[in-house]
């Protein structure tokens, strides 16, 4: 619900689900509330799928089935996020801004994954140890079912990984050094919205954080087809094929994605995000980052 | 005794010949491999873990059972009907040729595409598994009915083209009872693991 106000499509779960700020607390959504949402974006299928949920008989949807629906749709999105191998992207990508991290004192480096949801990429990088022995990670959410989640699986596989509650346009609580923090996520650009996003990345210069890489889907046909796929064979779950629709049609391309990092950086980062090929698929890079390395 | 020793003596299957036979072994291999998949396809995505291999050894196992089950009639009616006489065995034997000359380049492409996912970069994996594995699982279908069609336009024959289709609806079948089998039961919190409170020194 925190992008209510947010032009464009809606996926269902942003509606499902709402909290105060700063305090993270979660508010009860009334269902009419979310299904409007949707419905007044022309987003008929998406209503639908709210109006499936059970609600209480003060009109707001039923919390528990809503987080069985949240957790569901994150699960899924957690093995989709495997079977494309966005975690090995992602130490792929951070793997050179750590060793001139590495090369500039030493240290521990911390990697914070804001909007991490289940943590699954955190857990699979932190688990492989390809970033080395010197980087801790931490994820960050303001959903505290997921962090509650996230925090389960990791204990239930001994992953050194600490999840907290938090928002990821204000991540300083997960931040002590920020000369040796880089920031990663994945997926969350698209959610936060092009208006959001300057904001967003001016944090990142304001903290002084050393780097990032933020991953999101990189629009055009061959994604599109890709995601139409993957959906359809990977995914069970209604409001999860419905939701990766909607998120390629909100993520934005690769040129708009670095003009608004920049907007929002200025010259704080050496910025990069490589344009993905129209013409063949490329798999591998169907979610890229836009990188911020440390100048 | 002796007399059904004589009746399974008599069965024209044991007359069809070597390549017949690795052409039925193939096609067992091939429907077993489907049930298998379908099963662990049916278990992504609901434990969380970032080493399921429990969970896929559950699915593949729910799979097999599941295929058993659906198939185990259409399988029963094959017997009854191939060994009958050498004229029936004989029509299910070009069938059968039919069947593995289409399901068998597509299931080596599946299982190499499998196993060189398993051993390439992550790049060539993730194309891997996109390109070729969602693809192919995409077309099952498709295929499945594909070596139906073609096995009955080979053989012109009623029985064979009525129990290939009885195969293939019921062999598409395990793939939603198996994912109903794990969607049956919603996830929850207590699911994933200990409560981090629980779980804190």
């Amino acid at each position: 619900m925190r992008t209510a106000a947010a032009t464009g499509p809606l996926e269902v779960l942003d509606v499902l689900w709402d909290c105060a700020l700063p305090s993270g607390e979660r508010i009860p959504v009334r269902r009419d509330d979310a299904r409007g949402l949707l419905a007044e974006r022309g987003q008929h299928r998406g209503a639908r799928l709210v109006d499936a949920l059970p609600a209480r008989e003060d009109g707001t949807l039923d919390q528990d089935a809503v987080d069985q629906t949240l957790l569901a749709v994150h699960l899924e999105l957690a093995r989709l996020s495997e079977f494309v191998h966005v975690p090995q992207a992602m130490a792929h990508s951070l793997a050179p801004i750590i060793a001139r991290l590495r090369d500039r004192a030493g240290g521990t480096i911390r990697v914070v994954d804001v909007g991490c949801g289940l943590g699954f990429d955190t857990r699979v990088v932190a688990a492989s140890g390809a970033l080395g022995a010197d980087v801790e990670f931490v994820g960050l959410d303001l959903n505290a079912l997921l962090v509650d989640a996230a925090d389960r699986l990791a204990r239930a596989e001994s992953i050194d990984v600490r999840f907290l509650h938090g928002d990821a346009l204000d991540p300083c609580l997960a931040i002590e050094d920020p000369d040796r923090t880089l920031m990663i996520s994945s997926g969350l650009l698209h959610h936060l919205g092009r208006d959001a996003l300057p904001a967003f990345f001016a944090r990142h210069a304001e903290l002084g954080v050393a780097g990032f890489a933020h991953f999101d889907p990189s629009p055009g046909f061959w994604t599109d087809v890709g995601a139409w796929t993957l959906h359809r064979t990977r995914m069970r779950e209604p409001i999860s094929r419905h939701d990766g629709a909607v998120s390629m049609r909100r993520a934005l391309p690769s040129r708009d994605l670095l003009a608004v990092a920049r907007e929002g950086a200025g010259d704080a980062f050496d910025l990069a995000c490589d344009e993905v090929p129209r013409l063949y698929p490329q798999p591998d890079r169907i979610v890229r980052p836009v990188v911020g390395h440390p100048r | 005794m002796s007399g059904l020793v004589d009746t399974v003596q008599a069965w024209p299957i044991w007359g069809i010949g070597g390549p017949a036979w690795a052409a039925l072994a193939a096609l067992l291999v091939v429907v077993l491999q489907h049930g298998g998949t379908a099963g662990i396809h049916a278990a992504m995505g609901r434990d969380g873990m970032i080493d399921h291999r429990r969970a896929e050894a559950v699915g593949a196992l729910r799979g097999t059972v599941a295929l058993a089950a659906l198939m185990g009639p259409v399988f029963a009616a094959w017997t009854v009907d191939a060994l009958s006489s050498p004229e029936r065995m004989d029509a299910y034997v070009r069938a059968n040729e039919v069947l593995i000359a289409i399901y068998g380049p597509v299931t080596v492409v599946a299982l190499l595409s499998f196993v060189l996912a398993r051993t390439m970069p992550w790049q060539v994996r993730s194309n891997l598994n996109s390109a070729v594995l969602g693809t192919l699982e995409l077309l099952r279908p498709w295929i499945a009915a594909a070596g139906v069609a073609a096995a009955a336009a080979a053989t012109r024959d009623p029985g064979v083209a009525a129990l290939g289709a009885a195969a293939v609806v019921t062999g598409l079948l395990v793939g939603p009872l198996t994912r109903r089998w794990w969607y049956a039961r919603p996830v929850r919190l207590a699911d994933l693991g200990v409560a981090p409170e629980a779980g804190r020194p």
